[in-house]
């Protein structure tokens, strides 16, 4: 992939993933399928370190989180701290991940997802007085696994490529 | 391997300044209103980001307009205009009993209640979170409305404001989980409190004693109580009661006026202070 054409999938991914966060349900859509909404910004940054994690920028994942803040009525800087973070631990998990992508992956992004969700619901617990819910922080996480599922293959045939380039 | 270690520790400095910044900036926006302007910006850049999110949903909306048989928009016209004959009967009363007050107040030297006035206003974005029940309307500062301003729906009681900027306001629908509305039970002119339950839940009322005269079917409107919304707006009816005898409470359940699936015209209420 061109780097040109590389950046630019990168920058309509995440304009992608910002308009499927808040892309509208009825409101009277009925609750599982509200909480079903995946993480869209967890996946696509997340996708993006496995598939070329020199891509991430820190900063770049500071910007986006801001807006996310604005988007979702958060608390400014909320987004932000766990969008940086989750790009930083995931970073790490590569070297984890790498030997068997898909499977590893899967597990990385599910754990990861996790704990965006759950801090953000503290987060959200102790500054806008909002419930924490357990459908609330697992249906977005299992809506977020099954959305990464037709991820995997373009991973593995990235990495299976990366592989034979080596031996 | 130089080279790499050096990236790894820029690559941390980098990760704990933003991380540092990120959570001052936690700090400062959960508990001061300081970085309003910042938000203010932001929120112009993201709205190509909600314009295009909201398309789908108008063209569907467009298209089923523009499919609409000549027969069926007939009978909504018909509709329209039979309820603007009764609004127009109904307006008519309303000044009469208006004139009536006035002349009752003067005589008995009563003042009088808080004017409210009525801004119109638009949902344009809706807010995708999961946990709470929010809108974005197109009023704001610049259109006179303030912080925790009552909005009502042609049906009912549909939020408040929370947050204001210059053209557009943040409203937390009466049916979120923190929202409470002041509110009487029209038959027995009984005070209560009305609490929202999160997305699609009916309302509930607080703290109703075992002994307290509630029935199915009974009208829960504003009391007036807390300065948001003047007394007698519409706010729902009660469609059940159970009794929790181990508590010496009764769970009321009222089902709301207000429609927030028909995205029609909002009025914001902005009262005004000054006594006549």
């Amino acid at each position: 992939m061109s780097d040109l054409r590389g950046w630019a999938l990168f920058i309509c991914s995440m304009f992608v993933a910002l308009v499927l966060s808040v892309a509208p349900l009825p409101f009277d859509a009925p609750n599982w399928l509200k909480n079903l909404r995946p993480d869209w910004l967890v996946l696509i940054w997340f996708f993006w370190i496995v598939f070329q994690h020199e891509r991430c920028s820190l900063i770049v994942a500071f910007g986006v989180g801001l807006l996310l803040d604005v988007l979702f009525g958060d608390p400014l800087g909320l987004n932000s701290l766990l969008l940086v973070s989750l790009i930083y631990v995931g970073r790490y998990a590569l070297r984890w991940i790498e030997p068997s992508v898909g499977l590893r992956s899967s597990i990385a992004l599910v754990i990861l997802c996790f704990l965006v969700t759950a801090i953000k619901s503290l987060v959200q617990f102790i500054t806008l007085d909002v419930q924490i819910q357990l459908g609330y922080i697992l249906l977005p996480v299992l809506a977020t696994f099954l959305c990464w599922i037709p991820f995997i293959p373009a991973l593995n045939s990235k990495h299976s490529q990366f592989r034979a380039g080596v031996h | 391997m130089a080279l790499r270690t050096a990236h790894t520790i820029q690559s941390t400095y980098l990760f704990l300044a933003l991380f540092i910044c990120a959570t001052l900036l936690l700090a400062v926006s959960s508990n001061t209103r300081y970085l309003a302007t910042v938000e203010i910006g932001l929120r112009f850049i993201v709205q190509p980001i909600t314009y295009i999110a909201n398309l789908p949903h108008k063209a569907t909306e467009q298209i089923g307009y523009y499919f609409d048989s000549v027969a069926e928009l007939q009978l909504r016209n018909d509709e329209l205009e039979l309820n603007l004959s009764q609004l127009s009967a109904t307006t008519a009363e309303l000044d009469q009993a208006k004139a009536t007050i006035a002349q009752l107040q003067t005589v008995l030297g009563a003042s009088a209640p808080i004017q409210a006035q009525h801004v119109l206003a638009e949902i344009v974005y809706v807010n995708p979170s999961r946990q709470r029940q929010e809108v974005t309307i197109n009023v704001g500062l610049n259109q006179g409305v303030t912080d925790d301003n009552g909005v009502l729906d042609p049906w009912g009681v549909f939020g408040q404001t929370v947050e204001v900027f210059p053209n557009s306001s943040r409203v937390l629908l009466a049916n979120d989980e923190r929202h409470a509305t002041p509110v009487l039970v029209k038959r027995t002119r009984r005070y209560f409190v009305a609490s929202g339950n999160g997305p699609n839940e009916l309302l509930t009322l607080d703290n109703v004693n075992l002994s307290a005269d509630v029935q199915i079917g009974d009208e829960v409107v504003t009391s007036g109580l807390g300065g948001i919304f003047p007394e007698g707006l519409n706010v729902g009816v009660i469609v059940a009661t159970n009794d929790i005898v181990a508590e010496s409470i009764k769970h009321v359940t009222v089902a709301p006026h207000a429609r927030p699936d028909a995205k029609s015209y909002l009025r914001v209420i902005v009262m005004d202070s000054v006594r006549e």
